[in-house]
């Protein structure tokens, strides 16, 4: 029987076994949910493995405590796939059928990466499902911290 | 290993140093698979310096394929057994792969969870090439032995050359089982063909089936491609299966059906395969037990065992012991570019008289441990050896009974009978070494 630990479930993750990875994750996750990198992987498992709304739901718990947690990930320390998994989302979506699954897994990833491209996405993604709370809330939140590092940076301007 | 999470050895004294005095290379990972230790000799082997690796993610310095199919610190994980002498391949700073044999455990914290990861290994390229140079050195193609009962099993396999029957050899560990496995193939009629070993311990039992016989793509989830199986790839040659009795009981179903017609399937497919594979089965456990404990099929044992060959623990040929120890000096003059004089004849008195739980292959540990500690051209002396080899001397049957009084004339005549070897003498009294030093000080007697 697999030893159900973080550091397996690393290993899955790190090879891009996102199934094995995800499965182990939540497991951990059960009983130390207060886990951020783990969290941050599982977002990105959940998008590879397409359960975006179980995706969206860690990804705004995230964001609710500080969206830096995803802003400020650095690709090459934490292994982040992202970069590779946009790319091959990106092309598959004007195919997609569904395209508000599509539209939200962009969003999230993108936020690893750039949050201006992550916030066009989940503008998007608002547009085909204006209704959906998760979607507004995410919006807001990530808006608020684009007008928030806005204000900062003009006033780094003004003071130099 | 049960070590302080992010503080691996610094909690032993002078930890880096000891591990940095290894032959073999090591580096930790932690947790992230990301490289937090990594010793001199695996600097020496990758031609990467410490700096260049240490918070780098190990997949990435070493670029193996083993990384993403067949990590051994996941396998470790996995199957909550470490790894040992798994052969594997790593690329060097230059771009060169280089072929490897490593042992693999896990690291846990105070919680007893892991929390990283530990790889030994060594470059066994030389290696290779040093057994190959050896060979025209040992007794019967590889093997080293010239005592009665090693001399029998050469003949054996001389006798049974022309022949594919299945062959199932038994030894304690350290034994020689798969050097024997090897003289068998080497003067087999398959000499040319594939030769193929696994052992049984290293994989899960659903790893182990897809190892042997191959599965198809979603066979299971990791199944992403089809993959040939091991009986596949040695079609008309040889396969070495070790530690057999360690196989699960349906697993031995199957290598029983293809030990009796020929045929197996890979996983997840319909399609029946032969295949004309000669077995070498070993094993260290005791198969009969094995067998009554329910643990082993009895026809899958009288299948292999067609040939039986018992290779006999090294306490019960101690007169191929200095053979032995000859012939590791030689090997590690070879492997260290280094030459020694020879083993003193105190030391070797030791070595003949320890029992050796770990048989050959611990001979051949304390040779490597105490010729690295000896310095060129010097002669191996006694206090090169691992300390347990005379730390705890036993008495002799000879005068376990009998208590020696150091003043009297007797502990003379001991010291006579043994031409003044002290460390004979203080085996057989059961006592310190320097106790019969200081004795004979005191008494005033020279006894160089």
């Amino acid at each position: 029987m697999k030893s159900m630990s973080e550091m397996l479930g690393n290993h899955y993750f790190m090879v891009r076994n996102y199934l094995q990875a995800q499965g182990i994750f939540e497991d951990v996750l059960s009983s130390d949910p207060s886990n951020i990198p783990l969290r941050k992987k599982l977002v990105i498992c959940y998008c590879v493995t397409n359960e975006i709304t179980k995706a969206l739901s860690v990804f705004n718990s995230l964001i609710s405590e500080d969206p830096d947690i995803i802003i400020n990930t650095d690709s090459e320390s934490e292994d982040c796939p992202c970069q590779g998994l946009i790319f091959e989302l990106e092309g598959k979506l004007l195919l997609d059928q569904d395209k508000l699954s599509a539209l939200l897994a962009l969003g999230m990833l993108w936020l690893y990466c750039n949050v201006n491209s992550s916030i066009e996405y989940f503008y998007e993604a608002q547009k085909l499902s204006p209704s959906d709370e998760n979607i507004t809330y995410t919006v807001s939140k990530l808006r608020n911290k684009i007008s928030i590092r806005d204000l900062e940076n003009s006033n780094t301007y003004r003071s130099q | 290993m049960n070590l302080i999470e992010n503080n691996t050895f610094s909690c032993l004294p002078h930890g880096g140093d000891i591990l940095d005095s290894m032959g073999e290379g090591l580096f930790t990972v932690n947790k992230d698979f990301k490289i937090n230790f990594f010793n001199k000799a695996a600097e020496q082997i990758t031609g990467l310096s410490r700096d260049e690796v240490i918070g780098k993610y190990c997949k990435n310095v070493f670029r193996s394929d083993f990384c993403f199919n067949e990590c051994p610190i996941a396998r470790v994980l996995e199957s909550g057994q470490n790894i040992y002498d798994l052969e594997s391949r790593i690329q060097c700073k230059d771009g060169k792969m280089v072929n490897i044999r490593l042992n693999a455990a896990i690291l846990k914290n105070s919680n007893n969870e892991p929390s990283g990861g530990v790889i030994s290994f060594r470059d066994i390229s030389r290696l290779k090439k040093v057994n190959e140079s050896l060979k025209p050195n040992t007794h019967f193609f590889g093997v080293v032995g010239s005592s009665k009962t090693m001399q029998e099993i050469y003949k054996l396999i001389e006798d049974v050359a022309h022949a594919d029957a299945p062959v199932f050899i038994q030894g304690e560990t350290g034994t020689g089982k798969e050097m024997i496995a090897n003289a068998i193939q080497i003067t087999s009629r398959r000499k040319d063909k594939k030769y193929v070993k696994v052992n049984c311990t290293i994989f899960p039992s659903q790893m182990l089936a897809s190892e042997l016989f191959g599965h198809v793509r979603g066979a299971f989830t990791d199944a992403i491609k089809d993959r040939i199986g091991r009986f596949e790839y040695a079609d008309q040659g040889t396969l070495f299966l070790d530690e057999i009795a360690e196989m699960h009981l349906h697993m031995q179903v199957l290598l029983l059906r293809i030990l009796q017609e020929g045929s197996f399937e890979r996983l997840g497919e319909s399609l029946t395969r032969k295949v004309n594979v000669r077995i070498i089965a070993a094993t260290n456990m005791d198969i009969k037990n094995a067998i009554a404990e329910g643990k082993f099929r009895e026809d899958l044992f009288y299948r292999l065992n067609v040939i039986p060959i018992k290779v006999p623990p090294l306490r019960e040929r101690i007169e191929d012991i200095p053979i032995l120890s000859s012939h590791f000096i030689l090997k590690f003059s070879r492997l260290y570019k280094k030459e020694i004089k020879m083993i003193s004849r105190e030391a070797s008195d030791l070595l003949i008289n320890y029992p050796y739980p770990g048989n050959v292959r611990e001979l051949e540990n304390i040779i490597e441990y105490a010729f690295i500690r000896t310095k060129e051209n010097s002669v191996l002396e006694v206090d090169m050896l691992p300390s347990f080899i005379y730390e705890q001397p036993q008495k002799s049957k000879e005068i376990a009974h009998m208590e020696i009084d150091l003043n009297s004339v007797k502990f003379i005549e001991l010291l006579e009978k043994y031409n003044w070897n002290k460390t004979k003498v203080a085996r057989v009294l059961g006592i310190n070494r320097t106790t019969i030093w200081r004795k004979l000080k005191a008494l005033g007697i020279d006894s160089r």
